[in-house]
């Protein structure tokens, strides 16, 4: 990282960084990059040393001033376009991090009963319109141990998807230890996005996540994984999540992409039921640096004219190319909400059971109130310090589980990793444009878990 | 001049390039296409296909019209011909149907129809199935068209369109199309239905072309050969004194 320009925030409206050896302005409104000269940069300097307060009319002098992107203006509901079920709230695994506290988050371990999961997808299918896009989500606990309302679920949903005309697409989180042949082959039928829980090769994953009995789960998952990986129409990718204990991410990224999987995406553990696991400032330093020591190695594969599946790079350079800019971290609470096993409705799968994001119910819908107080509370403009923040619309205001269960711990960690992508991206965008193609080339935007740019959960 | 370059795609359209006028900005557009205050969209429309040049106006009715076909062309090798009329892409028609919500509306044929291709930019770079009518024989000829891109970052397609070729059809209201617009689009500063008051939830005004507007005379429906209202010479040589300005939703002297 060049020393010139450091990620600390120094103004609202602007961040400077190198990249290429030449001077880039990032403008937080509308996430936009520019590349600019030393005069440029020399102005801007002298404003920000004079305390900033002229930095907009110097923007504007530059025929850079936009009206806002993002405005206080709050959206006051939300059409629910991805849910996911909670569809076994219980686990084999006992890993010791685990936010669903064994699966069954904190309560009696239990199934998702057929008529609930049922009935939650005919809640968000029912009125669905031709062409709009859906997608319903499988997650625990783990999904396989009730995959009899798994499949009833998505039965239920191409009934209304024929029916209507919408695109419903589907996705599982799986610790892939119950995962059987004809599992693998319905996934792939439905052309499931399939997300494996595994947090390194051997030893490194069987210590954060081994059966409840205490054995080691890494090798069951890999003589299970033979038919996951082989599916033609999904793409599976693993997910890593980084406690201090396996932070080597270099070795464990090769490791997991030698084992086929299309792409690993890392989160850090910020936020546990026990505390166990979380990671702590200094660790989230040493986070930072195997994170770009990836993006290096991603970079120079991808110069070279390969891919290689480090998808907390691979996303964050789409969405700072298209210059996403969102008033929430992610959709929850938003255009997403999760049902629990006995059927209530929660702002996303980690809050399932927690009051403080209840949404209602699968029996009598979203609750109006409820989502509309969220939006109001959880949107960026609201949040400190992200208000004065550059990168909060990139971020959006971190995980709202983790803020509102541990505050604001990774800042540093998501500023530094996000001008290292965006170093990152001025470079491919010049070496590799045909990563960016022009025109529509948007991914679903209501795609699940919204954790690519900020390695959220 | 300081040095600035755009470079992801939102830093690309919010920012003005040398030479270009506020209005390409997002937050300046009047975003008006038909056939557009600003650009021409239509004009997009005349390459689209590889190998085939369409009338960028289409027709009224029966379809776009073609206007050349390149020889050895996909098109040409299926028989596509000049003067063709092109009834549907990808099985969707693009014809006009003279229709509306409401049902035929025969004097204004689709306004929409111009904007009927816009589907296919979904599509680009791959082949299309459009069908085509011989209006000779009436006879269809169907081809595998491959829709060419739109745009290149965050502009036009410099193959799809030669320079200047987006404002070029523009219609220019305030020089002297007053009459012409299809639209009714008008500047907030002059609306074309003035002098309106409301008495029991009715309105009542003037069409601005009537030559009498005083509070006895009631809205005459445009019609340019009626001798009530301004003609065609009497805008073009004399419009600032026919047309005043409007405050407040009343003429001004
Ligand atoms: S949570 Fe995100 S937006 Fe808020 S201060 Fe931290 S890095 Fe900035
Ligand atoms: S980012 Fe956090 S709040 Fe948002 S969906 Fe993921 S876990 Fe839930």
């Amino acid at each position: 990282m060049n020393a010139r320009f450091a990620p600390a925030p120094r103004h609202p409206d602007l961040h400077l960084f190198e990249s290429g050896g030449a001077p880039h302005l990032f403008l937080p409104n509308g996430s936009r990059i520019f590349e600019i000269d030393e005069d440029v940069v020399s102005a801007l300097e002298t404003a920000l040393h004079e305390g900033g307060a002229t930095v907009p009319d110097l923007l504007a002098r530059f025929g850079l001033a936009a009206p806002p992107f993002v405005t206080d203006e709050v959206p006051e509901s939300f059409a629910t376009r991805a849910l996911s079920l909670a569809i076994s709230q219980k686990c084999n695994l006992g890993c010791t991090y685990c936010y669903a506290d064994g699966g069954s988050f904190g309560e009696a371990p239990r199934n998702m009963p057929h008529d609930i999961a049922l009935a939650a997808v005919d809640g968000l299918l029912r009125d669905a319109g031709r062409g709009e896009r859906y997608t319903v989500a499988f997650l625990g606990g783990e999904p396989l141990a009730n995959r009899a309302a798994l499949r009833a679920a998505v039965e239920r949903a191409n009934h209304w998807a024929e029916r209507s005309g919408a695109h419903v697409g589907f996705s599982v989180t799986t610790n892939a230890t119950l995962v059987t042949a004809e599992d693998a082959a319905f996934f792939d039928k439905f052309g499931f996005a399939v997300t494996v829980s595994l947090d390194g090769v051997g030893d490194v994953h069987d210590r954060q996540r081994p059966f409840k009995g205490g054995r080691g789960s890494f090798q069951r998952i890999v003589e299970r994984l033979g038919p996951l990986l082989a599916m033609r129409r999904a793409q599976v990718t693993a997910r890593v999540t980084v406690t201090r204990e396996n932070l080597s991410l270099h070795e464990t990224l090769d490791g997991l992409l030698g084992l086929g999987f299309y792409g690993v995406g890392f989160s850090p553990m910020l936020k546990s039921p026990s505390g166990k696991g979380e990671m702590a400032a200094a660790e989230l330093g040493r986070l930072l640096e195997e994170m770009i020591a990836c993006g290096h190695e991603c970079e120079r594969r991808l110069l070279a004219g390969g891919h290689y599946g480090f998808l907390n790079l691979l996303t964050a350079l789409q969405e700072i190319h298209r210059g996403t800019h969102r008033p929430y971290p992610c959709g929850a609470g938003a255009g997403y909400v999760a049902a629990s096993a006995d059927g209530g409705l929660y702002a996303c799968h980690r809050f399932v059971g927690d009051d403080i994001a209840a949404m209602g119910t699968v029996a009598g819908g979203v609750d109006a109130g409820r989502q509309s107080d969220w939006l109001v509370a959880r949107h960026v403009h609201k949040q400190e310090p992200c208000r004065t923040c550059w990168a909060r619309y990139l971020c959006g205001g971190g995980c709202h589980h983790e803020v509102i269960g541990r505050g604001r711990v990774a800042c540093d960690y998501i500023r530094g990793w996000l001008q290292y992508c965006l170093q990152a991206y001025v470079r491919l965008l010049e070496a590799r444009p045909d990563m960016f193609p022009p025109g529509n080339s948007f991914r679903d935007a209501d795609a699940l878990p919204a954790d690519a740019v900020t390695s959220q959960p | 001049m300081a040095k600035i370059s755009p470079k992801n795609v939102t830093a690309q359209f919010s920012y003005r390039a040398a030479g270009n006028p506020p209005s390409t900005l997002p937050q300046g557009a009047i975003s008006n296409f038909f056939p557009g205050l600003e650009f021409d969209l239509r004009s997009l429309w005349k390459h689209i296909f590889e190998g085939i040049e369409l009338h960028e106006s289409g027709l009224v009715s029966g379809g776009h019209q073609v206007l050349a076909v390149t020889p050895g062309s996909p098109g040409d090798i299926a028989g596509v011909r000049p003067l063709f009329r092109l009834l549907s892409v990808d099985g969707r028609p693009v014809e006009s149907r003279g229709m509306s919500d409401q049902g035929p509306m025969p004097e204004r044929f689709a306004m929409e129809f111009f904007n009927s291709l816009a589907d296919a930019v979904q599509k680009a770079g791959q082949p299309v199935r459009c069908v085509f009518r011989n209006p000779q024989n009436n006879a269809t000829v169907n081809a595998d068209l491959v829709v060419q891109p739109i745009f290149e970052g965050v502009a036009f397609s410099k193959k799809l369109l030669e320079a200047g070729s987006m404002t070029q059809g523009l219609c220019s209201p305030w020089q002297a199309d007053y009459r012409e617009c299809g639209c009714y689009y008008w500047a907030a500063s002059r609306p074309d239905y003035i002098n309106v008051q409301v008495v029991a939830g009715q309105a009542r005004g003037h069409n601005w072309m009537q030559r009498n507007r005083g509070p006895a005379d009631d809205y005459l429906p445009d019609a340019p050969q009626d001798p009530r209202q301004f003609n065609y010479n009497d805008l073009y040589t004399n419009w600032e004194h026919v047309l005043t300005f409007v405050v407040g939703g009343k003429e001004t002297e």
